[in-house]
């Protein structure tokens, strides 16, 4: 500050020039400084640009005029100056509501202003990242983030930006949380802490990151101390969700389950069972017995009749919806203050998140701190400190009483007429494992109760996970001149995590596997493992250490020529620990617990099986990731209207057993840039705010290993039998395997009308991935069915449109935004072999499969000709002709299946609107995927017979010649077989196309001020509504192609934010 | 400059060395590349690899000791029912390829690493030798069990030429697999089981790990399977000089649900098939043919069978202390009694192989009602001991064997039968159906050839 205000003196004191020296600083609202802010002076057609703490300097040949402000985001501003000004501070203002407000993206190794960024970038600022209330960060981008598409297939979502372009085992985005790769669990992340989300898309963003961004970069930055006065904000919410829908699940109603069973027992289909000298090890149906009875002659017909037809109308998901479900409840509130000024910078923030499961007793709750400090004790030395903290408690159910109940003992699902709550209220005991008959009546009371009664179950074994999770950051800037800079990052992490299992001594889990080690002997009993509570413990421990040295140097050559560049080197370790072990007889309340033989065999109960162990659990895990990187990037721009950029990066890793040479991967990409609009020639045109056009290419990897030049064994605790530790071949020595190689070209044309009424951004992407690598089948004759190999090339390319528009008239204002993103990956060359043809059409889709001309999730079935007219029975096709031999069409070759297309969404994207009157605003969002198919569910006859898995397409099966017009589903046969239903399940039938439309959320909220002297107090209050479900679906069936069954439930919020 | 250019290459170098050191930190602390004798060992210890559920099932679906109603035999696997009615096409699915064949080739692998790196290794002579003869023993095992289901019967006095297994000898994947002839196939494994027993002492730490006893009783089974009688006599008898113990049913619970223990001490090594539905005593149920072998007083059919309703056994005499679908088909000293016995009356040794018989039936008969059997004809003995044989080794993983053995001797050769919902299916003796394909998988990714049908 004192060379500022020396040099504004010396100034001052030549002022008797012709020339006018203007200087001064542009802000926005919350006094920081605005960088790259373009001032032109008109008439003398000069321009300059502010530096990166919103400071410039322009000389002026005029004694007065008027100087325009304009930056991208924010409202023009024309002063007009005369020579006797001085210090000119100029408070620019954002331009109403829009996405892209803030102009500086972050790469984690730098903060870039948009218009010198040549890469492809994406940014989603706080406030829509604030626009939802579930407390996952990343969730909060579901449908709102252009070109990052959420695969809501599986159980946990698998991101993608722009499709797949690695295959080895981690093929989502690198997520960076601030400066370094974020290790921990997303879950700890506070999205009220965050300012913003980048998503980096092509090799020139995501190069910078090297070995480990082939498949794209999510940064996540965090807010950080603001200059100005303390700045107060509180907001909290609450949201309350639908109560889970289990009648979703399209099944065969009980009474017809019943039907079915009659009909088998008629066949004597359960006989061979039920007679059998073990039949205690089987799992009966309360119909199945009343039916034996009857036929003994133990039960008189009327009253068995009796009690069947009462049992038709039972359902068991009623018993469950109403006392195991629940309504999810969540509240959320964040308190935080920042402030600060030249010399220190601070935020202080912390956040509370209480959610009650789905599930009664369920529960996750979070703490979260955060204070981050900027201090600047002299003007060239800048220190950032950061602590971020999170307690994380989750209470789950370990009981196996949620839907579908599974009965074990050789069913796989429950028989739907079960009763958990009897007329009393009382909880009632379904099978589990054994006969019914034997558990009422084995050990004559000295047992303990073998019975199962889910609805008890329930509180006996729970789950408790704790975690705590610290990330701790340092850095220190130094400008060594005022054109180059040194900075040291340094970065922490660390999660320690406890799980605790606890079966109580009345849980069935605990109970049945006393009872199955208990030997009564002339009357005494003996019990190999003690009564008591059974209590698993998993701990882990993560930490990470990064540090990074970088240099940068901002330099201006000639008149307008700047050079940018940073080069640097950076270590990471992150060492992970786990231990489990198990205790039984434990007592939670005075914390003992007692010993048992691990060593020695028991015979089993009532020998319901051989001599056995007691279970031990535990062990015992331990990893190591270091990496040494070593980059340099370089921008070089030619006056406001070009720029070229230019990145390099060398990774290695320690992976094991793999040659030293092949450690390390070098990547680098280039990219170009022309700000058509800065042209004189477009100079003129008023109307065009904005014309960009980039162009890059580049290449990323990804850490995939493997290149073994040795035979790798893994160690592994307690042998079977012998308990002793023992080894595994880990992996074969593989020394042809390469790194997997993505080469990205990118073109982008990026305009803006009409002072923003209209803007966006048109991308074409072309990429190629080379030598991917895939666990591919082989001989088994080897001893391994399956190896990493590089079987596959990539070819692929797409568009991401991006468009946004705001209109305004009084006090109504307008805008929308809509985004198209499209992909399309055709595996180009395929050098592996090809597994048998069922496992291509099991799950189709839903597996990273890669093959020659097709996508990476390819969707194949088999051809399906109808059903017989004469008896229902599925047809395809085998050598040309109709055939119903299932045998060789399901082993027929691969050229015979019918491709559809791909199972991952090659269009998505999303409409955004927001209506506003003063401060009342209505916004909703609706999401969109287009062009991929899903395989869906169905009848299995031999599925239904022997587990009691139903399907309600049971309802159309084939019953009499005619239908075969109308259905697809064949016809029920006894006996069943099993390869009808699998030709069936996986033929064209029962494919269908996937494309749908969400209505995402819904928001109202208005904000109002009231005040008191000269602060004013900011309100916002809102209501929210999330998952209001499809608009629209392709396929007939009703079905929600990506959550078959249980779609996400409805969830509606309350919010209020308070700032002063 | 020169100097700080020089300076620089220095510290360059510096830096290299002390990055390569940071990253040769192991990244999973439990990996490791074989470096010593007990790195080795771990790998042998692998139980649940080795010997736990890893044999073909094949051994037994086609043998003719046990049965399946038809309500039974419509709760089972398409594979199960085309391999219990001898169909001519099999359908293996993946989980059948991985039972009937790729278990016992992930058992050759580990053998072929522990054979490949063991002259690399640090350890002692003693250890190494010791270990030799333990992989060569596994994977004499393995061949031993796959040429009873994939390879025709042996033939004495003729060149075997027929299709073998793959001798699978390298861990490279990147040799391909072809067969062997059946000849071939037999000369490895008795080669390499003579040179196990060299190798190998009697002193071990547990069953479910060969010792010199187990792989003199291989021997003796291999050679028997040869029809070689004279080396099936030679090694049975060596082996029962090293370990002779049987069990005697009098002082066991034959009634008990579950009679024998795993690893009792008739056991030499223990080895068990893939869990087949099909061969699970909840389905399937004994043939009632055999149980009319079983004379009075015969323990064993209290201690192996149990009598579900009238007319109908399931088994649950078990070696491996389980009802399963899972079979004990490891190597006990019982079956070297009746080997030696068996080749002993075909040597003409009619008495001494009776006695042999005898000293086993004593411990399987009933004390207060036993009387030794005295035959002096060689056929009629032979006969005897076949159907003794029969009665002790059920559900063993070698009635399969026998019946394609016996088959060339047209006085034992049997046409196996089996009825299911009225439809009758036949075995005859010798038909190409005795040997099963091998996993159309298996066939496509090697281009090894199929078996004739």
């Amino acid at each position: 500050m004192r060379v500022f205000f020396i040099m504004v003196c010396i100034l001052l004191s030549s002022g008797v020039q012709a020339q006018t020296f203007l200087k001064g600083r542009v802000i926005d609202s919350f006094r920081n400084g605005l960088s790259g802010v373009s001032i032109h002076i008109e008439k003398d057609d000069k321009t300059v640009k502010t530096n990166k703490d919103g400071y410039f300097e322009i000389i002026s040949d005029l004694k007065n005029g008027n100087l325009v402000f304009r930056h991208l985001g924010y409202k023009e501003f024309i002063k007009r100056f005369t020579a006797s000004d001085v210090d000119i501070e100029i408070l620019m203002s954002l331009v109403e509501k829009q996405i892209e407000a803030v102009e500086v993206v972050s790469t984690g190794y730098q903060k870039l202003p948009k218009e010198r960024a040549t890469g492809s970038f994406v940014q989603i600022d706080s406030a829509l990242i604030n626009s939802r209330v579930v407390p996952n960060i990343l969730d909060r981008l579901d449908g709102v983030a252009p070109g990052l598409l959420f695969d809501n297939r599986g159980s946990s979502p698998q991101l993608h930006i722009r499709g797949i372009n690695t295959m080895s085992s981690a093929f989502s985005p690198l997520i960076v949380l601030d400066n370094f790769p974020f290790e921990g669990d997303i879950n700890n992340i506070n999205p009220d802490d965050i300012a913003s989300v980048t998503l980096l898309r092509d090799a020139a963003a995501t190069s910078i990151w090297g070995a480990r961004a082939g498949n794209g970069v999510i940064v996540i930055t965090s807010k950080g101390g603001k200059y100005g006065r303390p700045q107060l904000s509180f907001s909290a919410n609450t949201s309350l969700s639908e109560r889970t829908n289990l009648f979703r699940y399209p099944t065969i109603s009980s009474s017809d389950f019943i039907d079915i069973e009659r009909m088998l027992f008629e066949k004597r289909h359960y006989d061979n069972t039920y007679n059998n000298a073990n039949s205690r090890l089987y799992v009966f149906s309360p119909v199945v017995e009343l039916l034996y009875a009857m036929e003994r002659g133990a039960l008189s017909p009327e009253i068995g009749e009796q009690e069947i037809d009462r049992l038709r109308a039972y359902d068991y998901r009623n018993d469950l919806e109403k006392y195991v479900y629940q309504e999810k409840k969540s509240q959320q509130y964040n308190l935080s203050m920042t402030g600060g000024s030249d010399k220190y910078r601070y935020s202080l923030s912390g956040g509370l998140n209480k959610e009650d499961g789905e599930i009664k007793g369920t529960s996750a709750d979070r703490y979260s701190f955060k204070w981050t400090n900027n201090i600047r004790p002299f003007s060239k030395l800048n220190i950032g400190v950061n602590v971020l903290l999170a307690n994380r408690e989750i209470k789950q159910v370990r009981a196996a009483s949620l839907y579908p109940l599974n009965p074990m003992g050789g069913k796989s699902s429950m028989y739907p007429y079960a009763r958990l709550v009897g007329e009393e209220g009382q909880s009632l005991a379904v099978p589990r494992d054994y006969n019914i008959h034997f558990v009422d009546s084995v050990g004559s009371g000295a047992l303990m109760d073998w019975h199962f009664k889910p609805l008890d179950d329930i509180t006996e074994a729970i789950s408790n996970t704790k975690s705590r999770y610290t990330n701790l950051g340092f850095q220190m800037d130094y400008d060594i001149f005022d054109w180059s800079k040194l900075t040291v990052q340094y970065g922490y992490e660390q999660e320690l995590s406890d799980l605790e299992d606890l079966y109580t001594e009345n849980s069935y889990f605990t109970r049945s596997l006393v009872n199955r080690f208990t030997q009564i002997s002339n009357g005494a009993m003996t019990y190999a493992i003690p009564k008591g509570a059974i209590m698993d413990r998993n701990s882990s421990r993560m930490h990470s250490h990064r540090l990074r040295g970088q240099l940068a140097i901002d330099r201006q050559f000639f008149e307008n020529h700047y050079l940018h560049l940073f080069a640097g080197a950076e270590f990471s370790n992150k060492q992970s620990e786990s231990a489990s072990f198990r205790s039984y007889g434990y007592n939670p309340d005075i914390l003992t617990h007692q010993q048992v033989d691990y060593v020695n065999t028991y015979p089993m109960f009532a020998g319901i099986g051989g001599r056995a162990r007691i279970p031990a659990y535990g062990g015992f895990g331990g990893m190591t990731t270091r990496f040494i990187s070593m980059y340099l990037n370089a921008g070089y721009d030619i006056g406001r209207q070009f720029t070229i950029t230019a990145s390099m990066r060398k990774d290695a890793s320690n992976l094991f057993g793999v040659r030293t040479n092949d450690r390390w991967n070098p990547l680098w990409s280039t990219g170009a840039m022309w700000t058509i609009s800065e042209n004189k020639l477009f100079k003129e045109m008023t109307w065009l705010d904005l014309l960009k056009f980039r162009l890059t290419y580049g290449h990323s990897g990804n850490i995939a290993g493997g290149a073994h030049t040795e035979t790798t064994l893994t160690y592994l605790p307690n042998a079977q039998y012998t308990g002793a530790p023992y080894a595994l071949i880990a992996n074969l020595p593989n020394l042809d395997l390469k790194w997997e190689d993505v080469r990205m070209t990118n073109m982008s044309l990026e305009f803006s009308l009409w002072n923003r009424k209209l803007s966006g951004s048109l991308e074409y992407f072309n990429k190629l991935s080379t030598d991917l690598i895939s666990g591919n089948p082989i001989d088994p004759t080897t001893g391994f069915i399956a190896v990493n190999r590089n079987v596959a090339e990539l070819k692929g390319h797409g568009i991401d449109l991006s468009l946004s528009s705001q209109v305004k008239k009084g006090n109504w204002s307008w805008s929308g935004s809509f985004s198209l993103s499209y992909v399309k990956d055709v595996v180009t060359k395929f050098y592996g072999n090809i597994g048998a043809t069922s496992t291509y059409v099991t799950g189709s889709g839903s597996k990273l499969t890669p093959l020659k001309d097709k996508t990476f999730y390819p969707v194949f079935s088999y051809r399906f000709a109808g059903l017989d007219p004469t008896n229902g029975d599925p047809q395809g096709y085998y050598k040309g002709e109709i055939s119903k031999n299932y045998n060789q069409m399901m082993r027929d070759s691969l050229q015979y299946l019918k491709y559809h297309g791909s199972g991952l969404s090659p269009y998505h994207g999303m409409l955004q609107n927001t209506l506003s009157y003063k401060t009342l605003e209505l916004s909703f969002n609706i999401a969109f995927k287009f062009g991929h198919y899903f395989q869906k569910q169905s009848i299995g006859y031999s599925g239904l017979f022997n587990n009691w898995a139903t399907h309600s397409d049971y309802y159309d099966r084939w019953q009499k010649p005619g239908d075969e017009v109308n259905t697809t589903v064949p016809s029920m046969v006894y006996p069943a077989d099993a390869n009808r239903d699998s030709f069936y399940a996986r033929s064209e039938a029962n494919i269908e196309p996937a494309d749908c439309i969400r209505f995402t959320d819904l928001r109202l909220s208005y904000g109002f001020s009231s005040g008191f002297s000269r602060r004013k107090i900011h309100w916002q209050v809102f209501a929210l509504a999330n998952n209001l479900g499809l608009l629209w679906a392709k396929n007939d069936a009703g079905i929600d192609p990506e959550y078959e069954y249980s779609p996400p439930v409805r969830t509606f919020s309350l919010g209020l934010k308070v700032n002063l | 400059m020169q100097k700080i250019l020089c300076y620089c290459q220095v510290i360059v170098a510096l830096m290299m060395m002390s990055c390569e050191r940071f990253l040769d930190e192991k990244m999973v602390k439990s990996l490791t590349v074989p470096t010593t004798t007990q790195d080795l060992e771990a790998l042998l210890k692998a139980t649940g690899k080795i010997n736990i559920s890893v044999m073909p099932s094949l051994l037994e679906i086609g043998a003719d000791d046990y049965r399946v109603n038809e309500s039974g035999f419509n709760n089972l696997t398409e594979f199960e029912r085309r391999t219990y009615t001898w169909a001519v096409d099999m359908d293996y699915q993946l989980v059948n390829m991985a039972n009937e064949w790729s278990k016992s080739y992930e058992i050759v692998l580990i053998a072929n690493t522990v054979l490949e790196y063991l002259p690399k290794v640090e350890g002692t002579e003693i250890d190494k030798k010791r270990l030799r003869g333990e992989a060569l023993f596994i994977r004499s095992w393995c061949f031993y069990n796959l040429a009873q289901v994939y390879c025709s019967v042996y033939m004495p006095n003729s060149d075997n030429a027929g299709l073998g297994i793959p001798l699978r000898v390298h861990s490279d994947l990147n040799v391909g697999s072809s067969r062997a002839t059946v000849a071939e196939t037999y000369a490895m494994i008795v080669s390499d089981l003579l040179e196990a027993t060299t190798l190998l002492s009697t002193n071990r730490t547990h069953v479910t790990r060969p010792d010199r006893t187990a792989s003199l009783a291989l021997l003796a089974r291999a050679y028997l399977a040869m029809s070689d009688y004279d080396n099936a006599l030679r090694f049975s008898r060596e082996a029962l000089q090293a370990k002779d113990d049987l069990m005697d049913y009098n002082s066991i619970k034959v009634n008990d649900r579950i009679p024998f223990e795993r690893f009792n001490k008739e056991v030499l090594y223990h080895s068990t098939t893939a869990f087949m539905q099909v061969l699970n005593p909840t389905i399937s149920y004994v043939d009632p043919e055999l149980i009319g072998l079983y004379k009075d007083g015969d323990l064993r059919k209290s201690a192996f069978f149990t009598l579900a309703k009238e007319g109908y056994f399931t088994f649950k005499g078990s070696y491996d202390g389980t009802i399963s679908g899972s079979h004990f088909v490891g190597l006990t000293t019982a079956e070297l009694y009746l080997i030696l016995a068996e080749t002993l009356v075909r040597g003409n040794k009619v008495k001494e192989g009776v006695d042999v018989l005898n000293n086993l039936l004593k411990k399987r008969c009933d004390k207060n009602s036993f009387i030794p059997l005295s035959i002096h004809d060689k056929d009629e003995a032979l006969k005897e001991i076949l159907d003794e044989r029969r009665k002790e080794l059920v559900f063993r993983g070698v009635r399969w064997t026998d019946i394609r053995r016996l088959n060339l001797d047209g006085r034992f050769a049997r046409t196996l039968t089996r009825t299911v919902a009225g439809e009758t299916f036949i075995l005859p003796p010798n038909d190409p159906r005795f040997v099963y394909l091998i996993p159309q998988d298996v066939i496509h990714f090697s281009g090894m050839a199929q078996n004739k049908r």
